[in-house]
């Protein structure tokens, strides 16, 4: 996975092949970084809005990439970004909890397991920074050392937000 | 719901993918990486095209500077000897008869 990262990167940096380091890169992280702002906008044309920048401003910006953290982490990291820009422009839909509710709802499949809805819908009544750090860690499976690098908050405050993202997330599922 | 385990619930996303989006996806960023490109190069030449364009003209100037023909006192004695002596009297009287001679 590294490996293929280095040949992804190598391409990046070089002038003349960056077009096809740039389909290399779709190829492996478009699915995963779609689904991490799927699960946090929820729909799936803002998530498409969302995946697009994301991927033309990792390509346009890769002389920014150090190579400091992994790739993937980079790709998060600035996927994070274009969703926090995204809705701050739409502040007024994403600042309302029924608004999000409704929405998981619209967009479940119709025959999913209900606790799958619920624990979708639980996660948009956490706040942003729960809300990041549950996707993050619980779905993305990435550690704490590897959130850090993507939030910019420090490893004990990342866990502590995913604490009480699992708390509220209970208190939520429960009470229905 | 009374029981509720996270551990065991299971990591399943609800929701559904338009089919073929993620190639379609692909496309519609390289199509736009691409056009990016083609904007990027064609600024690129532009900029080599106006530092070439204004480098010759910087050389034309000094050139046209260094070599622009003086006129010589020959010449001029030349078109002197030329010019008839009522054409120099009329020459001589434009030039005294201009208020700020």
């Amino acid at each position: 996975m590294v490996e293929e990262d280095g040949i992804i990167i190598n391409l990046l940096r070089n002038s003349k092949h960056r077009e096809k380091g740039a389909g290399l890169l779709l190829a492996k992280y478009q699915q995963r970084i779609y689904w991490y702002i799927r699960r946090v906008v929820v729909s799936h044309e803002d998530a498409e809005d969302i995946l697009q920048e994301t991927f033309f401003n990792a390509y346009r910006y890769f002389d920014k990439f150090e190579g400091n953290s992994g790739l993937y982490t980079w790709l998060y990291k600035i996927a994070t970004n274009e969703y926090l820009k995204f809705i701050a422009k739409h502040k007024a839909e994403f600042i309302s909890e029924s608004y999000l509710l409704d929405k998981v709802s619209e967009e479940s499949i119709k025959d999913s397991d209900e606790i799958f809805i619920l624990l979708q819908k639980a996660l948009q009544t956490l706040p942003e920074k729960q809300k990041l750090v549950f996707n993050l860690h619980y779905y993305e499976d990435l550690d704490y050392s590897d959130i850090s690098g993507i939030t910019g908050d420090n490893v004990n405050n990342l866990k502590a937000n995913y604490y009480h993202a699992v708390q509220r997330i209970k208190e939520f599922i429960i009470s229905q | 719901m009374k029981n509720f385990d996270l551990a065991s619930v299971g990591k399943e996303i609800p929701y559904d993918i338009p089919n073929g989006f993620l190639s379609e996806s692909s496309a519609k960023i390289l199509g736009r990486i691409s056009s990016y490109e083609k904007k990027r190069m064609m600024r690129r030449r532009r900029v080599v095209v106006m530092y070439y364009a204004a480098a010759v003209l910087a050389i034309g100037i000094v050139a046209g500077i260094a070599f622009y023909p003086q006129k010589s006192n020959q010449q001029i004695d030349y078109v002197l000897k030329h010019v008839s002596d009522n054409d120099l009297q009329k020459l001589e009287k434009t030039v005294t008869s201009d208020p700020f001679y």
